[in-house]
């Protein structure tokens, strides 16, 4: 047995006499990568004092609520964080958008499929409502009910808009005279947030009467996301690079794109139309890449600059926002299966149903969203119940799905076992 | 085998018997003890059999019962198991099949199949275990009390500690002992793969892998685990110890004529005495073995049997134990018979 | 050569290696008893409908169905192509003959009663089976998702366990049975060549601590349950990929309200308050509280009622209305102190650990408690039979139509703790048959209510529940409750 080796076979001795946890590493890869050594997170762990500077700018508070992923407390903060913080929000709040749209649509055709939704429901005015978007394209047209019709007909969904005053004081007027006040920047958004919650409109069921049935605000999270665009837009971009690459879904490599900066990591993201087993595939590539690097920055010498590496866990932070995004787009590209890939890669499993460093509302919007339009709409509640206590007016879709669910089972048997 | 020490056919002997004037066609002398000893077999085998029968019976819960809509289907599958009976009807039953040969089919274990398959497929995985197992915990203890008899006799230092050793290591429960070398070589081997040290080896990982090694620790708990290398070890040490004070040996010893083959054909009665009264133990062993090692044997299967109140399979392979503890007693009795001529003049 | 290529292409297609507790006893859809069961019934056998990976409800055996404009009477055309495995042909006589098998009362199938909405099935034609409800259904290829069985392998349809299909077991479904392996594994392998996992091999492995060391040594390729306390360990291994499956499951604590004093609903609710339900919880992986029988995110969970909270005030002032007083540390009542024995099944994970910190939270609190656990022929026998009990620890798991009925009617076959409110009952009623999910969702959503209020159980958790699978196996697609529905998908290099 050669010297250089004893040390080894004795190692394997000692772990089988000992019985102590020797599970297997992955194994490291060599050097930093001269491209991520670029990057803002090299530039923030080497200079920890440069850290503590750009987050006192614009409010330690902000900049800690940002890394929380609280980005409603980041909106508090100056500046840079609250231009961020509101650039999340809109994202946040468009994938809820298009998730509220699916699920209205997808809402009024499953009534349809079994004979119509039931007589003298608005629904079916809520479901035209969210498929044109109530903005640019205006209401549906030719709607029959003599209380919303009128309503919806009118509803131009612009700024400024002026409701004749027979209709302010219909629950429905008074909701949609908010949304148009909200985009036009006269309200405040947590009006909307505060009245998201209540439904638009309650009527009777006519299979049980004196039962009502509560629908909720189809455009809810539109009006919020443009809100939040309008919001951002508002603020002057900052000037130093850090303020916009930090916690973000970013490498920040100067004078390279990100799409490079994968490329240079051999990530390559599938084309348009691909399977969702490509996607995972990426994501896998993007694990290796990573871990192979956070593998070597743990290594660094400075105690300080290890020490914010691991507690504001930076490059896992960086992994989950990038899956994020490409969640994000995923969905936007109308591949809900390689979102939810993404989504389902991005969550951290130690902390599965709360908002962490880790876990943004933007992931479990996405993750509800993909799993909605995959097919799996009870699961997809399960996703929007982690928004539940930090965004109330998630209950608007938590209960349009929520009903989906339960008309898509009725009438279905149910299977139930032990342990 | 009655174990008296007057010669068959003396005067005192057939006075005492009353057969003095009565001999017209002396039995043998093989007879009786023969048919009470069969007697004694299998009265042994089918108690054990009914025993398990009525544990089973008075344990909560039966067959039907592990069925989802058991309320529904118990009317006619308890009255196709035979559980709408009483327990001493059952056990009446039970009798009358096994006289027949009649071991049945399995309820819920395996349904439908026939308990003898089972049986036979469970004790070829469990004597490949157990006889090895056997024999090395014999061989081993027989080595290191060959060691420390030597040692004690001679005066030298290193008997009492091998022995303090032996103790510590055999006390080990199997459970235990199973846990520890599975979760190390598993551990150990991993650590070699992932680092590239080794390649991934046949047996890897146990116990899922069907392996030599697998066998061999297999084999190692039934015959060295949970106090048995202890036992065999004192006994065989104080028979060791007894044999190199006897005259025989020191006179063997003085002729300068090597000791070790007397020492040997003197133990066998010993090492055969032993095998008998530690097969009981070894096959209660296997049970726990067989579970922490995933082996498809007949502990692992009866364990199953008795969780599932699969009744005829209990049955059967409690038959199979007790037969094989018996068989065991009966064959080892035999050799001794048969090596031990002072044994057959008692007879 | 084309063989050749064939067979390369399967060998390379790669064995999927799953693990069970316990290895299926039977292979007959028509006795099936556990989940281990279902999932290898998923990969052999075929049902007339079932789910798309969308969830949706499409034929599968099935071609087309048409409902008889009153809905009392479907005619089914099956597939011109569908094929046993050993090559004939799938049959309206094949329908029949399951579906008659199944009501047949000497067969004593388990699944008797997927068919009971059944009046008579007959065969209509070549390839058609006319069917006949005992009402008018209105979806009813919703419930047309049990598996079938050709009836040229069974003498009659009264089928019995002991029949030999159990040893060769011949479905339609995208596997076949290769052989039972002395190990008790079962091998699988695929119909088509054109399969992305050739084998699939299932491994009886009985210690759920050994399932996830083998997926990490790579000696397995899937594990249906993950223990929760190894999902950080697994997520954290970039060799495997947690899928979330069969997360409509509950924990709770049962009272047996047969029984004094838990028929008394003073004791029940102090009980309740002396308990610190987080606490309970925090050791053993994370997951939601609860204060009903759903999980929050159910559609059915009423969030206005709220959780159960400690409360030592509430639970002294309760137990001294109830009668008792505090002697030397404990509750006694008539000179007795009140002892009470908890009761869990012993394959509930992590039960052990549970019911000692109860004990504990119990004892502290002036109630002495006995912990038992039970194999399953003794909890069958004591639990679901006898109902001899004084509380149980255990779980509920359930599909996406989250039906309670059973566990809270009056009559349910589930309601071991003997609960009764006529009202539930009615709002159980009134959800079964609802045609508005309004209807149905507020129904259950008061019964909630009304059942935490008559705390029959005290209602613990729901914890994250997770499949793992290596990523060595691509396309998956598990189903959230059968599993292994989809596999078609899956593949294996």
């Amino acid at each position: 047995m050669g010297r250089s080796t004893w040390w080894r076979r004795a190692a394997v001795l000692l772990c089988a006499l000992g019985s102590f946890s020797c599970d297997g590493q992955e194994a490291r890869s060599s050097g930093v990568d001269a491209t991520l050594a670029m990057g803002w997170i090299m530039r923030v762990v080497q200079a920890p004092d440069t850290f503590s500077t750009t987050v006192d700018r614009g409010g330690r508070d902000a900049w800690i609520a940002f890394h929380r992923n609280d980005f409603l407390g980041a909106t508090t903060g100056d500046g840079a964080v609250a231009r961020r913080a509101w650039g999340e929000l809109a994202v946040f709040y468009d994938v809820l958008a298009d998730l509220s749209r699916v699920t209205w649509v997808r809402l009024g055709d499953t009534w349809a499929a079994r004979g119509g939704p039931p007589r003298g429901s608005v629904l079916p005015l809520l479901v035209g409502w969210a498929q044109n978007d109530g903005e640019a394209r205006g209401a549906a047209t030719g709607v029959d009910d003599p209380v919303a019709g009128p309503l919806m007909n009118a509803w131009s969904g612009r700024p400024a808009w002026d409701p004749p005053e027979t209709f302010r004081t219909l629950p429905l007027g008074q909701r949609m005279l908010l949304h148009a006040q909200i985009r036009a920047g006269g309200a405040d958004l947590q009006a909307l947030r505060s009245a998201g919650g209540q439904p638009i409109h309650v009527e009777v069921v006519a299979e049980k009467p004196g039962l009502n049935r509560a629908l909720f605000d189809p455009l809810l999270y539109l009006t919020l996301k443009l809100r939040a665009d309008a919001e951002a837009a508002a603020i002057t971009p900052p000037v130093d690079p850090l303020e916009t690459q930090l916690f973000s879904a970013g490498f920040g490599v100067p004078a390279q794109d990100d799409t490079s900066v994968l490329a240079a990591l051999g990530v390559a993201l599938p084309a348009a139309g691909a399977p969702a087993e490509s996607c995972r595939n990426a994501a896998r590539s993007l694990d290796t890449a990573l871990d192979g690097w956070r593998a070597e920055l743990g290594s660094l010498g400075d105690p300080a600059s290890r020490a914010l590496l691991d507690e504001l866990r930076l490059v896992e932070g960086l992994r989950a926002r990038l899956l994020t995004r490409w969640a994000v787009s995923a969905l936007d590209a109308d591949q809900p299966a390689c979102a939810l890939a993404y989504a389902e890669l991005a969550l951290d499993h130690e902390h599965p149903r709360e908002v962490t460093p880790i876990n943004s509302p933007t992931l479990f919007a996405a993750l509800a969203s993909a799993r909605m339009r995959t097919g799996n709409v009870r699961l997809a509640l399960d996703a929007l119940e982690a928004l539940a206590s930090s965004f109330p007016e998630v209950l608007a879709l938590d209960e349009t799905l929520g009903d989906l669910s339960v008309l898509q089972n009725l009438g279905k048997s149910g299977d139930s076992r032990e342990n | 085998m009655t174990g008296s020490r007057v010669p068959a056919g003396s005067e005192t002997e057939e006075a005492r018997l009353g057969l003095a004037g009565s001999r017209s066609a002396p039995l043998p002398s093989w007879v009786v003890p023969t048919v009470a000893g069969f007697g004694s077999f299998t009265l042994r085998l089918l108690g054990a059999a009914l025993l398990v029968q009525l544990l089973i019976a008075l344990a909560p819960g039966d067959a039907v019962d592990l069925l989802p809509n058991a309320d529904q289907l118990r009317p006619v599958l308890a009255a196709e198991w035979g559980l709408d009976r009483p327990v001493s009807e059952r056990l009446w039953l039970t009798l009358g099949r096994l006289a027949r040969g009649e071991l049945g089919t399995s309820l819920t274990y395996r349904p439908g199949t026939p308990v003898t398959e089972l049986v036979v497929q469970g004790a070829r995985h469990s004597a490949a275990v157990l006889i090895p197992g056997l024999l090395t915990g014999l061989v081993a203890a027989l080595v290191t009390a060959l060691w420390t008899s030597k040692r004690v006799v001679s005066g030298r230092p290193g008997g009492p500690e091998l022995t303090g050793f032996l103790r510590s290591l055999s006390v080990v429960p199997a459970f235990l002992a199973a846990f520890l070398l599975v979760g190390g070589f598993n551990a150990a081997a991993w650590w070699g793969i992932e680092h590239g040290l080794i390649g991934r080896p046949e047996w890897f990982a146990l116990p899922d892998t069907d392996s030599g090694l697998r066998s061999a620790l297999a084999v190692l708990l039934v015959g060295v685990a949970s106090a048995g290398l202890t036992e065999q070890h004192a006994a065989l040490h104080a028979a060791l110890r007894e044999l190199r004070a006897a005259p025989f040996i020191e006179a063997t010893f003085a002729r300068g004529a090597a000791v070790w083959p007397h020492l040997l054909l003197n133990l066998l009665p010993v090492l055969l005495e032993l095998a008998a009264s530690r097969s009981a133990s070894a096959i209660a062993g296997l049970l726990v073995v067989e579970r922490m090692l995933l082996i498809n044997g007949a502990g692992a299967m009866l364990w199953q049997a008795c969780l599932l109140r699969d009744v005829p399979l209990a049955i059967g392979l409690t038959l199979a134990a007790a037969l094989a503890v018996t068989t065991a007693r009966l064959v080892a009795d035999l050799l001794r018979l048969w090596l031990d001529p002072r044994l057959r003049s008692v007879l | 050569m084309w063989i050749l290529i064939s067979t390369l292409t399967m060998v390379l297609a790669g064995n999927l290696r799953y693990a069970e507790d316990q290895a299926p006893a039977i292979v007959n859809p028509l006795f099936g008893s556990s989940m281990a069961e279902a999932r290898i019934n998923e990969l052999l056998f075929q049902s007339l409908y079932a789910d798309d990976p969308e969830l949706a409800t499409i034929p599968l055996l099935a071609e087309s169905g048409e409902l008889s404009p009153d809905r009392t009477e479907m005619t089914v055309t099956l597939r011109s192509d569908a094929r046993w495995h050993d090559g004939t042909l799938v049959t309206p006589a094949d329908v029949v003959f399951t579906i008659r098998a199944m009501k047949e009362a000497a067969t004593a199938s388990t699944e008797a009663g997927r068919v009971a909405f059944i009046s008579e099935a007959v065969e209509a034609g070549e390839r058609s089976v006319k069917l006949r409800f005992g009402r008018a259904e209105l979806r009813p290829e919703d419930k047309l998702t049990f598996k079938i069985l050709p009836a040229a392998r069974f003498k009659s349809t009264t089928v019995k366990r002991t029949d030999a299909f159990r040893t060769a077991p011949i479905g339609s479904g995208p596997y076949k049975l290769l052989k039972y392996n002395e190990d008790n594994s079962i091998s699988l392998s695929a119909t088509t060549t054109s399969a992305g996992v050739a084998q699939i091999t299932m491994r009886e492995v009985s210690d759920k601590n050994y399932q996830a060391k083998l997926l990490l040594y790579e000696s397995l390729e899937a594990l249906v349950r993950v223990l929760p306390r190894d999902l950080p360990l697994l997520q954290n291994n970039r060799k495997v990929e947690l899928y979330p499956y069969q997360t409509n499951s509950w924990w709770y604590l049962g009272y047996n309200l047969k029984r004094e004093p838990f028929d008394n609903p003073e004791v029940r609710a102090a009980l309740g308050m002396m308990i610190d339900i987080d606490a309970l919880l925090a050791p053993i992986g994370t997951g939601d509280r609860l204060s009903g029988p759903f999980v929050r995110s159910s559609p059915f969970y009423n969030h206005e009622v709220a959780l159960d909270k400690k409360n030592s005030a509430g639970a002294a002032e309760r137990m001294l209305q109830a009668g008792y007083t505090l002697e030397g540390g404990l509750w006694t009542k008539g000179g007795r102190p009140l002892t009470l024995k908890v009761t869990a099944h012993q394959a509930l994970e992590s039960a052990q650990d549970v019911a000692i910190n109860l004990q504990s939270q119990l004892l502290s609190a002036g109630v002495k408690v006995q912990v038992e656990f039970l194999q399953d022929a003794a909890w069958k026998s004591r639990v679901w039979s006898a109902r001899e009990f004084d509380l149980l620890l255990s779980q509920w798991s359930f599909d996406r139509n989250e039906d309670v009925r059973e566990q809270f009617y009056s009559k349910g076959s589930r309601n071991f703790v003997s609960y009764s409110n006529p009202a539930v009952d009615v709002l159980l009623d009134e959800a079964r048959d609802a045609a508005d999910p309004q209807v149905r969702k507020l129904a259950l959503r008061k019964a909630h209510q009304a059942i935490h209020d008559d705390r029959p159980m005290l209602f613990l958790w729901t914890l994250d529940s997770f499949a793992a699978l290596s990523t060595r196996v691509k396309n998956v697609l598990v189903h959230p409750f059968y599993f292994f529905s989809f596999v078609s998908t899956w593949e294996m290099k």
